[in-house]
């Protein structure tokens, strides 16, 4: 499967970075989707989209209040004007000489690094690595959407984990969550719930 | 230091008395004036005979010149083709300045293409051009004059825009934010001309792949309609209204053309900017305009468009303008400016940190090329303190 670049680095720092893209690349990247940011060829970060924020400027103010929008003028803030999207990540871990650490990456990527979605080979083999050590990095950071996020990646990682024939994988990080939420009673049951609607959803039911 | 507001508060009453004083006697002079337009509104005939007469006498006589159509008239807005082609070039410089670490200039173009009506994403052009050392840096007068620059960047826009229109199919529109000649200084006078041969070249080409040319003044200053008038007024033709034989106060076209453009789309008669003094080298050229009302039934707003004399020969040619730019108005929403004028303005703009890159990479350059490199003047240094609120 071939690699698509879904944007570039503005900023980071130790626990995740924020990157851009144009309003026109705005498919690839969803909520709760893995990336990665390969670094100079010495490892590799991967991480969490938990946030994507669409900048507004004075041009846009202004269009909005116009009784006539325009398909070309909608295209062309879209497509040529420099108003970027921002795409918050959680870092999760990093690969380095083909091993997954559930750690803290050693230095945050830089500016203009790119950013890549991660194929399903990546999720299967990241989620997989270890003991879903990963997964305090996202249940421990209550300024995000925790249990949202949770239950879009888990969505994501069930999937991938399932089609390379790894069925029981669910089962493992919901026991992990519950592990790591114990002494947190009201996060905990929220976390559930969220698994919970995943396990309703018959799509995931049938990929599962 | 801030402004002392003490100061400006004490002369607030007089300053309101005197706007109010100009307000009333405008109001006067406008009504001698549409009195005028009433009258002489459809004798356009012998209107331009009080031109070319006044012309004798006075070889620096500016006014406008009726065509074939009324005064007062008002003509309405047409339906906008299902498909038009549309350009907006714009133009900003780095003007050089003798306080910086080495003088330089730069020019940077930017244009806007739109096919309206296909759904397609508009196409962006941008241009950047740095000006040659000795062009900047002149053996006379030093730095090259801002006004200079100004004239290069107004050429620039128009031969780019000929060059970026030329695979446009008609109908189509090619439009630059501001009057479509030239400016030109009053010291500007032997190289004047080739600037002005150049812009010609430009503007026929335009002509010859039948793109319509045009101009968009915003908030019009131009008072060449009232000189026509006061020129009918003093004329032998008047021999019915008392008229002052001096102007009494400053009053614009737009003054007088927001009485008759009441409609959203409206536009007036076609005028020709009448120049005596002016060889007609270039007759498909000679300028033209016409006020238009872009704005609602709620909020007029007046804009000026100038036309050459080739567009201004075909009224279809004039009804498409003035549907295509109250369409690319109305994309503005409350704002009445053409989209496409104002997306080229933001292509074409150079701000702060994009200047001070540019220096930095030509400082760079010659420091790498062992040339040596001036110190930025205290003086700019302090502007650097204040512009980093270190101040």
């Amino acid at each position: 499967m071939s690699e698509i670049e879904i944007g570039r680095l503005l900023r980071s720092d130790t626990t995740g970075f924020v990157f851009g893209c144009r309003l026109d690349q705005i498919d690839a990247p969803g909520f709760g989707v893995m990336v990665k940011v390969p670094i100079e060829d010495i490892y590799q970060i991967y991480g969490l989209i938990y946030d994507i924020h669409i900048e507004d400027d004075g041009l846009v103010r202004q269009l909005i209040t116009s009784d006539v929008m325009a398909d070309e003028a909608m295209l062309d803030t879209r497509g040529n004007r420099t108003v970027p999207v921002e795409i918050g990540v959680l870092a999760l871990g990093y690969e380095q000489d083909g091993r997954i650490w559930h750690l803290l990456p050693p230095r945050p990527p830089l500016s203009l690094d790119t950013i890549y979605l991660c194929t399903d080979e990546e999720v299967v083999r990241f989620t997989g690595a270890g003991r879903f050590g990963y997964l305090r990095q996202i249940v421990r950071d209550r300024d995000k959407p925790v249990d949202e996020l949770l239950a879009a990646h888990l969505r994501q990682a069930r999937a991938a984990q399932a089609a390379a024939g790894n069925a029981d994988w669910f089962d493992g990080a919901v026991r992990e969550l519950i592990a790591l939420q114990r002494d947190d009673y009201r996060s905990l049951m929220t976390v559930l719930a969220a698994v919970d609607e995943l396990n309703l959803s018959p799509e995931i039911g049938r990929a599962a | 230091m801030p402004i002392n507001l003490i100061d400006i508060r004490k002369k607030l009453p007089a300053f309101s008395e005197q706007g109010k004083l100009f307000n009333r006697r405008a109001n006067d002079y406008l009504v001698v004036l549409q009195d005028l337009l009433v009258k002489f509104s459809g004798r356009f005939n012998e209107i331009q005979k009080v031109v070319k007469q006044a012309s004798y006498t006075n070889s620096r006589l500016r006014c406008a010149l009726p065509v074939d159509e009324s005064l007062n008239q008002a003509i309405s807005v047409g339906y906008m083709p299902e498909k038009v082609n549309l350009i907006a070039t714009d133009g900003s410089q780095i003007n050089p300045s003798r306080h910086t670490r080495i003088p330089f200039c730069v020019i940077n173009i930017g244009a806007v293409e739109m096919v309206r009506g296909s759904g397609e994403t508009p196409k962006v052009h941008q241009e950047s051009l740095l000006m040659d050392y000795d062009q900047t840096t002149l053996p006379e007068t030093g730095i090259i004059s801002e006004g200079r620059v100004a004239l290069t960047r107004d050429l620039m826009e128009r031969e780019k825009l000929s060059v970026y229109a030329r695979d446009l199919r008609p109908p189509a529109i090619a439009m630059i934010d501001g009057p479509l000649e030239l400016y030109r200084e009053p010291q500007q006078t032997a190289e004047f001309g080739k600037i002005e041969e150049r812009f010609f070249l430009a503007m026929e080409k335009l002509r010859q792949r039948d793109i319509i040319t045009i101009g968009y003044v915003d908030k019009p200053g131009g008072d060449l309609f009232v000189s026509l008038l006061e020129l009918i007024g003093r004329s032998e033709l008047n021999d019915v209204l008392a008229f002052p034989t001096k102007r009494p106060v400053r009053v614009l076209d737009v003054d007088l053309f927001q009485q008759i453009l009441i409609e959203p789309g409206d536009r007036s008669a076609i005028f020709e900017v009448y120049s005596g003094q002016k060889a007609d080298d270039h007759p498909d050229q000679k300028l033209h305009f016409f006020y238009l009302n872009v704005g609602t039934t709620e909020r007029q707003h007046l804009a000026r468009v100038e036309v050459p004399a080739w567009v201004a020969a075909d009224k279809s040619k004039l009804a498409l303008i003035q549907a295509a730019l109250l369409d690319q108005t109305r994309i503005m929403g409350s704002r009445f400016y053409p989209y496409l004028l104002h997306r080229a303005h933001e292509v074409a703009l150079v701000n702060m940190d994009e200047h001070r890159h540019v220096e930095d990479m030509i400082v760079n350059e010659f420091i790498r090329a062992g040339v040596p490199v001036g110190e930025m003047s205290q003086k700019e240094r302090a502007k650097d303190l204040l512009r980093n609120g270190r101040a």
